[in-house]
């Protein structure tokens, strides 16, 4: 799932590599069919279970993110990928004009 | 305020030129237009097609340097007409007349009759044919949209309303979603290149989980770039999934065909491309729900086979093994349960800890050996135990309670005692976490007592049942 980003252009500003939501999201469902499985032994049970309820939290804070990141991309007079703007649009200021940042 | 001009009566001067009213001079130009042009055909390619409400027909039809706009009244639509589209020939038979209140000319059609595809229409097939003998829109080629990105790119132009749309509705829906637009022109000249480029730099640049490339609404030339074979190309080389977006419903694209996944226009876009918020969520608890069930099931499954075992008389050598194991699982079990009734967030916080005590005094191969041996026996023993205790109980909770405290007592009183720490109120299981002096209690079936320790080890004695 993840990709490498050339010319060392971070693709998620800020953020250390960390497991993208989907896999997070992947991981727990095949936590709970594993868990619904039934195959387990309780001590693997308990196990499986507080890994599950980790992401959920991990999964939860994701969802918090109140604000929308909005940045742009072009490309330099090489061709090279420029990320110009994280702009944020606050939730609140739904129908706001001008939160593009170009 | 300005004040308006009155414009009535006119009086002519002599010698003067005539003053008419708007209404006059558009009353003049039909009649003279009707005059000097009665009727005529005129060929075409349409464009701009739009039937109305109301069922009357507006179009434009056009060459490579003139465009006239086209009414067919309702009373003059035939059944043939349905299948009108832009960028098909036609002939359109009728007079000019210039409407009074927008001052528009328009022919006035008696009677239009297609004569098949247009030029834009034949490019368009030959293109698609092209590219589907290639493979291009093969089901096969389709990549898997993921289910929950996170990191969505926009290649479309930043001016147009569809970008505002997209935006507003990926942040009512799924704020939580990063959004990358690359900005690229979408009609005219060198439009399709620059589309292309735009896909393959967001390849390049590799940050989003998968993309949306469209813009609104248009004429059929406006929305013709998303036709162009550098654009249908860049699309289906893309590594990273797309979704076209091109103009309404009706438009459909070689963009569209080669998509991963086409929507109907760009708010249908940032509709799919991520799960609402709200939708995460529910599945989210939806997981979390079934996980506890499951291992609230387990727990209690765990606990009664230990019992069945317990309150077996055929079963003698292992029963003390088994009835220490199962009052560790006791201890397990209800520190879970009283966890599990928290919401999800505390829940796994809960857990943390209590994993770390569960570990800290767990002989987990013993209670693992225990186990096996359990199942081996609860075969040899039958379901019998298992039985009774589920007849007629249909509360589980309320059944858990009387068991734990019924076969508690039961141990108690067939002579066991219990040896608690007084200093740390912990059962003590093992003589070797004593030391000489230790203050403990002994709890008997009817009452506890304070002892202290005064010597050990002892050597061992014979047990007597």
């Amino acid at each position: 799932m993840k990709r490498t980003t050339p010319g060392g252009v971070a693709p998620d500003a800020g953020a250390e590599e960390k497991k993208s939501f989907e896999s997070m999201m992947e991981r727990l469902e095949a936590l709970v069919e594993k868990l619904e499985g039934g195959n387990l032994s309780l001590e693997d049970s308990i196990k499986s279970f507080e890994e599950g309820m980790g992401l959920v939290k991990q999964c939860s804070s994701v969802l918090q993110e109140a604000e929308q990141r909005i940045q742009k991309l072009t490309s330099d007079a090489e061709g090279k990928p420029v990320v110009e703007g994280a702009a944020r649009a606050r939730r609140s200021e739904e129908d706001a004009e001008g939160e593009l940042p170009f | 305020m300005t004040r308006r001009a009155v414009v009535t009566p006119l009086q002519r001067e002599p010698g003067e030129p005539r003053v008419w009213t708007v209404s006059e001079a558009v009353r003049a130009l039909n009649a003279a237009l009707e005059d000097s042009l009665p009727n005529l055909v005129v060929q075409g390619e349409i464009s701009e097609w739009k039937p109305a409400p109301s069922g009357h027909l507006y179009f434009t039809i056009k060459d490579a340097d003139a465009s006239l706009r086209v009414i067919l009244w309702k009373g003059r639509v035939r059944r043939e007409h349905e299948s009108l589209r832009n960028g098909m020939a036609v002939q359109v038979e009728g007079h000019f007349d210039v409407y009074a209140k927008s001052g528009g000319l328009s022919l006035v059609a008696d009677r239009v009759t297609a004569l098949g595809y247009g030029a834009l229409q034949a490019q368009f097939d030959a293109l698609k044919r092209k590219l589907q003998a290639e493979g291009l829109f093969d089901e096969s080629r389709k990549r898997p949209l993921p289910r929950y990105p996170t990191r969505v790119g926009i290649v479309t132009s930043p001016t147009g309303a569809a970008v505002e749309d997209m935006l507003r509705i990926l942040r009512q829906r799924a704020p939580y979603v990063a959004v990358t637009i690359v900005p690229t022109l979408v009609q005219g000249e060198g439009a399709a290149a620059k589309i292309a480029d735009a896909i393959a730099l967001l390849n390049a640049w590799g940050g989003v989980d998968v993309m949306i490339v469209g813009r609104g609404g248009g004429s059929a030339e406006d929305l013709w770039a998303f036709n162009e074979e550098a654009v249908v190309r860049a699309i289906a080389g893309s590594r990273i999934p797309v979704i076209s977006a091109v103009g309404h419903e009706v438009d459909v694209t070689l963009a569209d065909f080669a998509a991963d996944r086409r929507a109907a226009t760009p708010t249908h876009a940032a509709q799919q491309v991520a799960p609402s918020r709200e939708e995460v969520a529910a599945t989210l608890e939806d997981l979390a729900k079934h996980a506890r069930h499951r291992l609230e099931r387990e727990c209690r499954e765990a606990r009664t086979r230990l019992r069945g075992i317990a309150t077996h008389h055929a079963i003698r050598e292992p029963l003390r093994r088994v009835r220490d194991n199962y009052l560790l699982l006791d201890q397990r079990a209800e520190s879970l349960e009283r966890g599990l009734g928290d919401s999800v967030m505390r829940r796994s916080r809960g857990l943390e800890g209590m994993a770390g005590r569960l570990h800290a005094h767990t002989p987990q191969r013993t209670l693992d050996r225990a186990g096996d041996r359990v199942q081996t026996l609860l075969h040899r023993a039958g379901r019998a135990a298992l039985d009774r205790v589920a007849r007629g109980r249909a509360d589980v909770r309320s059944r858990e309670a009387l068991l734990r405290s019924y076969d508690y007592h039961g141990v108690l009183r067939r002579g066991y005692a219990l040896v608690w720490s007084s200093e740390t109120g912990s059962l003590v299981q093992r003589a070797e976490s004593l030391t000489p002096d230790a203050m403990i209690e002994v709890q008997f079936d009817d009452a506890r007592a304070e002892a202290r320790v005064t010597r050990l080890p002892l050597p061992a004695r014979k047990e007597s049942p």
